[in-house]
């Protein structure tokens, strides 16, 4: 029976419309319980929803006032009703008059238990509006039933339960119009429409608009009492039942064949919002979703009753019940059913995989905390029970139940103290279930950090399973123990797990559970090392990679190895074999921070190489240690390609995938390659004339280094520059301003402008604020440039290039300080010409004074020695 | 928010019984809404707007076209007429009013939301010595609440304090007048002398939105295209009646019936707009001369309803003094009785087909010329 709770009062919004007596205008909102309303807005939704034009004279048929209609407001969350009837009044015409009553409420009102449009109406029609009313109206909801028992008995109006459920179905099918009704009254329409939407659920109040009389089928209806069918809606005259209502009407009946009217009616009321994602799909879809999870959960409990009475389930069997149980769904079903079912279960714990057991105490808690602690409780009876009589198996399922079941409970932990403090064959069981794998292994490693905070637990466990495989095979981690600490290590647990493996590795002599000192932490660094696995490089390469990137946090384990802390991780390591091998081998090492190999020579090498390089960079295991294996591997590339203009296919392949790196890891390859792209020249070259070819990586790069025009192109010269600084001593003047003039060369082999070296270096550098020792650097630039293979009459003209871009009044003060520096060094030396001139002048006249007095003598002993001989003729 | 279960009402959701009487037989089909069993007629589609104050009579004078063609059918020999609606919500509407003006019924509601009216009038005319010839219309008429005419952001309309209406359902019934290539205008004489705003307020507002939405409305450089049938309508009320005989123009047609013959009803509207008793008329005239092309305006003096034949009750009805003064033999319709109430006696119109027939022979003539 669905009913009403009687005389409560539920706040409505209200508005009225009509006509003044004697009025000579037109209908119009009178008044209304919102004033502040958008203009417009009441006056739109009545009419909106009182379509046509109603005659109040007309006093039969079923267009005959009071008119009744409802449409969902889903924009503001609310359900309109317009009640349309007669004014005692006439218009200025003598015309009879109607009066529109508006009334809306909370949608999430139509969903509470037994509510009905009737008591909607019923509600607003007992409440009489007039103009000088204001602020909401108080709408007291009656308690109104919708007999469905009562009419399931009665022969004459069962088929019309019938009728309701194929209309039900066409409803979502499309909009449906009821012709040739008869004239019958407007409540018992209303009971139709109820009838109809009971059979729906509760969430498509808030989608579907309803009508007990419009004078034609027209939208926002979606069911309607209507004579004139509009295009496109499904006609279906009075009850008339249709050929089909389509599969939702099938399953509804089907449900309530099984359930009956009345409690179909209650489930499917308990359906606020669709049991899959409300926002997916069209109506039926979703409503056929819903019936589908109804028809599902009747057959959960047809099974679980089934397994209650059988001795052995069949596996198959159990499967499909897991299957069918759906957490977050069981709280719609009814109630006296859910708590049946799950006496059921809590009964049958010993017999029911965790799967099933999990899923059911999941849904439990959707149910409440009161029905999750009373199914948790139950658990750790039977789990308590079974370890005192011996039962090694019942527990650790129980324990993996709850760790599909409870993300954070207690029960988790709790269950596994009962589970470590019991007998050595139910540890054994606990730890067998911790390392074979589940169905959902996330939440386990999720209840496996829950233990991680149980110390006491967990070193039970784990020093159980030491001292079995010690004495089984006389080593300390043979077998499972360095699986279990594997597991405990995963992601997720790792860090606790490693801090406490660290602390015992650290101290070997500390206190070690259940077993002799030094052989654990001894084993435990060997595991944490690798040594234990180093029997093949595919089981170090797929393990190892977590350890070394948690290995940071892990002070204990790096003191007590020391500085050998990479050697140690790497011994174990055979020299590659095979360019995979090499790859594996050298992520390890970078995790390590020890140096990788160089890159394979053959290209069928480097692409296998790079492959695999890939691949382990991809694994989840490397961490936040990705950014170093990235940089590394793009340092490398860069340096092995140096010249190339075009790029190895692998290479340039990974390039790419480099460029496709988000956030941390992008910009850190980015400013790598920005940083060094002194030492690329292809970089370099690419800069000054983009290639065509360059792919997306070179875009992506560059425009995170902001390279898209030449006088940005300097970013990285300007970095070095900065970095020089002030220089200090002599010695250090000269190596510093050769090594900064040295990287103005190289950018200018790179071809840029000398005006743009000159520029971004000065303008960077702190000594440039000291003309002397720009104009010392400026000195140096030839010298560069002639080491860097340029010629050297190039090299000068470049150096006065160089000068004048120093000097030019862009670059502010500093270029005037250099300018008049070097206008004053020109002044000195020309005074220093113009006095060597001079010097040399005066020298120039003291030679040609003795010039001449050389020439004077010269010429006397000429002429003695012409007479001296002249004299010995004579003689 | 809860009180005692004792006091609120209680009460049982109905739920219909089945019997076999009321297991109807499915609905007739829908009549069918692309009539082609006209043979083989010159046919054209074109809207015709119907523009007029609350209580103009715009839904009477829809209803009454149906009479109307009757009456013009049974007194014409050749030229017959036929009006039907294309789709069922149109031939509901117009067998509901043909109900009505059968007589001794009620007044028709007002309207409270637009009426989108599809119609085909189809018609034998005699066509020279081609003989007959079969024409048919398809239009689209539309009978709105005539508040939609009034500028939604002006004064309250009617003087009473009312909440404003949303106005993009007025400029919806505005812009089909402005996309119609005809409209007929009833301009209600008896308007002026009751409460609620002057006929200038339904007609200056629309005629301004209508020449901001026709593109190209700047026919001749300043006139709207539209051909404009303006009807003065309630001829058969005492105010109207009595104005028409005072000036000399009411005639009694080869029909019987009192009218005001169509090419005096120019001259009738003329007086009117010159009386200062009359300055809406007046108004009126000077923004359809303003807007409006001359030779696309006509003129009618219409009755959707025409004379009533008497009372039918107790308590005689009230007629006009002058009328009885002049010996001439007429009572409103509908009825006024001593009681105050009001009853619609059978419908006799007055130049209610006319108009429509004229705009359709100009629009018709317009298209086959420049086919718009």
């Amino acid at each position: 029976m669905i009913e009403t709770t009687a005389g409560e009062h539920v706040p409505a919004r209200w508005a009225l419309m009509g006509k003044p007596p004697g009025d000579a205008g037109e209908y119009r909102v009178l008044a209304a319980s919102d004033r502040e309303a958008r203009p417009g807005e009441f006056d739109r939704l009545i009419r909106s929803l009182a379509i046509g034009t109603p005659d109040p004279a007309k006093r039969d048929g079923n267009g005959a006032l009071p008119w009744a209609a409802f449409a969902p407001r889903p924009e503001i969350g609310r359900l309109a009703l317009v009640i349309t009837d007669r004014l005692g009044h006439g218009d200025a015409g003598f015309r009879p008059t109607a009066r529109f009553r508006y009334f809306d409420l909370p949608l999430a009102e139509t969903t509470r238990p037994h509510w009905s449009y009737s008591a909607f109406y019923q509600a607003a029609a007992a409440r009489e509006l007039t103009p000088s009313d204001s602020g909401p109206a108080l709408l007291e909801f009656g308690k109104s039933v919708l007999m469905f028992e009562a009419i399931e008995q009665d022969p004459e109006r069962a088929p019309v339960l019938d009728w309701c459920r194929h209309l039900a179905g066409l409803v979502l099918d499309g909009p449906v119009v009821i012709t040739n009704a008869p004239p019958t009254r407007l409540e018992a329409r209303l009971g139709v429409l109820d009838a109809v939407m009971a059979m729906l659920p509760a969430w498509t109040r808030a989608e579907i608009a309803i009508s007990a009389w419009a004078p034609r089928a027209q939208a926002p209806f979606r069911l309607v009492f209507s004579d004139i069918p509009g295009d496109g809606w499904i006609s279906v005259p009075w009850l008339n039942t249709p050929k089909t209502g389509g599969s939702y009407a099938e399953g509804v009946t089907r449900l309530a064949a099984r359930l009956g009217t009345q409690q179909t009616a209650d489930v499917l009321a308990r359906f606020p919002t669709p049991v899959l994602d409300p926002a997916a799909g069209a109506t039926l879809e979703r409503a056929l979703d819903d019936i589908c999870y109804l028809e599902r959960v009747g057959a959960l409990a047809g099974a679980v009753r089934r397994l209650a009475g059988q001795q052995q389930p069949q596996p198959g069997e159990l499967a499909d019940l897991a299957a069918l149980i759906d957490p977050g769904g069981l709280a719609r079903w009814p109630e006296p059913d859910y708590a049946a079912i799950s006496e059921l279960v809590a009964a049958n714990l010993h017999r029911l995989p965790p799967e099933v057991l999990g899923a059911w105490w999941r849904g439990s808690a959707d149910l409440g905390e009161a029905n999750e602690r009373g199914f948790g409780n139950r658990v750790l009876q039977a789990a308590r029970d079974a370890l005192a009589g011996g039962d090694a198996e019942l527990p650790a399922r129980l324990w993996r139940a709850a760790a599909l079941a409870v993300h954070d409970g207690p029960f988790v932990a709790e269950l596994a103290d009962w589970v470590a403090d019991g007998p050595d064959t139910a540890r054994s069981s606990l730890v067998t279930v911790l390392l074979t794998g589940g169905p959902d292994r996330a939440a386990e490693l999720r209840a496996a950090g829950c233990l991680v905070e149980r110390d006491r637990t967990l070193r039970r466990l784990v020093a159980a399973e030491i001292d079995s495989a010690w004495q089984a095979s006389g080593r300390a981690l043979a077998g499972r123990v360095a699986a279990l600490v594997l597991f405990l290590a995963a992601p997720g647990a790792a860090p606790p797990w490693l801090t406490w493996l660290a602390s015992l590795a650290a101290n070997p002599t500390a206190s070690r559970p259940g077993a002799e000192g030094p052989e654990l932490a001894e084993c435990l660094l060997a595991l944490a090392f690798g040594r234990l696995l180093g029997a093949t490089d595919s089981v170090l390469a797929d393990a190892f990679p977590g350890f070394a990137a948690h290995a940071e946090d892990w002070p204990g384990a790096r003191s007590a190895a020391g500085p050998d802390l990479g050697w140690a991780l790497l011994a174990p390591l055979q020299p590659g074999s095979d360019a995979r091998s090499q790859a594996a081998a050298d992520v390890l090492r970078v995790l390590c921070g020890e140096s990788p190999e160089e890159l394979p020579d053959d290209d069928k090498w480097l692409g296998s190489y790079l492959t695999t390089y890939r691949d382990r960079c991809e694994r989840a295991e490397v961490g936040s240690r990705r950014s170093e294996l990235l940089e590394s591997i793009a340092d490398r590339m860069l340096c092995r390609f140096p010249r190339k203009k075009d790029l190895p296919a692998p290479v340039a392949e990974t390039m790419d995938w480099l460029a496709r790196q988000r956030g941390a890891e992008f910009r850190a390859v980015a400013a790598m390659i920005v940083r060094n792209f002194s030492d690329h020249p292809a970089l370099a070259e690419g800069r000054r004339r983009p290639r065509k070819r360059a792919g997306a990586w070179w875009t992506a790069f560059t425009a995170v280094a902001g390279w898209t025009t030449l006088d940005q192109a300097l970013l990285g010269l300007r970095d070095e520059a900065a970095e020089f600084g002030p220089p200090t001593g002599h010695h250090d003047i000269s190596a510093a301003l050769y090594s900064l003039a040295d990287r103005m060369a190289v950018a200018s082999q790179a071809g840029w402008p000398t005006t743009e070296v000159v520029n971004d270096t000065l303008s960077c550098w702190p000594g440039a604020v000291d003309p002397a020792l720009t104009d010392r650097l400026l000195d140096l630039y030839p010298e560069a440039l002639h080491q860097r293979g340029r010629l050297r009459p190039d090299a000068e003209v470049l150096a006065e290039q160089a000068r004048l871009a120093a000097a030019r009044p862009a670059r502010g003060t500093d270029g005037e300080a250099y300018r008049r520096y070097r206008i004053g060094r020109l002044n000195d030396q020309n005074a220093s010409y113009e006095a060597l001139a001079s010097e040399y002048a005066a020298r120039i006249g003291e030679l040609q004074l003795q010039l001449e007095q050389t020439r004077v003598r010269r010429s006397r002993i000429t002429t003695d020695i012409r007479l001296l001989n002249e004299l010995r003729r004579d003689q | 928010m809860s009180e005692s279960e004792q006091a609120a009402p209680t009460y049982a959701i109905e739920l219909p019984t089945i019997s076999p009487a009321q297991a109807l037989p499915p609905a007739p089909e829908p009549p069918s809404q692309s009539p082609s069993d006209t043979g083989d007629p010159v046919s054209g589609d074109l809207g015709i707007g119907l523009w007029g104050a609350p209580l103009s009579g715009k839904t009477n004078f829809v209803h009454a076209l149906q009479v109307a063609i009757e009456q013009f059918n049974a007194d014409s020999a050749e030229e017959k007429w036929n009006l039907r609606g294309r789709d069922a919500a149109t031939e509901g509407f117009l067998a509901e009013g043909r109900r009505r003006l059968e007589g001794d019924t009620h007044l028709a509601p007002a309207t409270a939301n637009p009426e989108k009216l599809l119609c085909t009038l189809s018609g034998r005319l005699r066509a020279g010595r081609r003989g007959v010839e079969a024409v048919r219309f398809d239009f689209e008429i539309r009978d709105v609440p005539g508040g939609h005419f009034l500028d939604p952001f002006s004064a309250d309309e009617g003087g009473t304090s009312g909440i404003r209406p949303a106005p993009e359902l007025a400029d919806e019934s505005i812009r089909f007048l402005a996309q119609a290539r005809g409209l007929i205008y009833l301009f209600d004489l008896t308007r002026e002398l009751g409460p609620g705003d002057s006929s200038v307020r339904f007609f200056d507002h629309t005629v301004d939105r209508i020449r901001h939405l026709v593109p190209d409305y700047q026919r001749d450089g300043v006139l709207l295209p539209h051909f404009l049938a303006v009807c003065v309508t309630k001829f058969d009320s005492a105010e109207v009646f009595r104005c028409a005989n005072q000036a000399g123009l009411v005639e009694t047609g080869p029909d019987g019936r009192l009218r005001v013959p169509d090419e005096d009803a120019k001259k009738f509207f003329e007086r009117l707009a010159d009386d200062e008793n009359h300055p809406s008329a007046s108004s009126v005239r000077r923004l359809i001369n303003g807007n409006f092309d001359r030779e696309r305006v006509e003129y009618f003096v219409s009755s959707a309803l025409g004379f009533s034949d008497g009372p039918r009750r107790r308590g005689a009805a009230r007629s006009g003094e002058s009328d009885q003064e002049l010996g001439i033999a007429r009572q409103p319709n509908p009825l006024a009785y001593q009681d105050g109430s009001r009853a619609l006696r059978a419908a006799q119109p007055i130049n209610v087909l006319e108009p429509v027939l004229w705009l359709v022979d100009k629009i018709w003539a317009t298209q086959k010329a420049s086919p718009r």
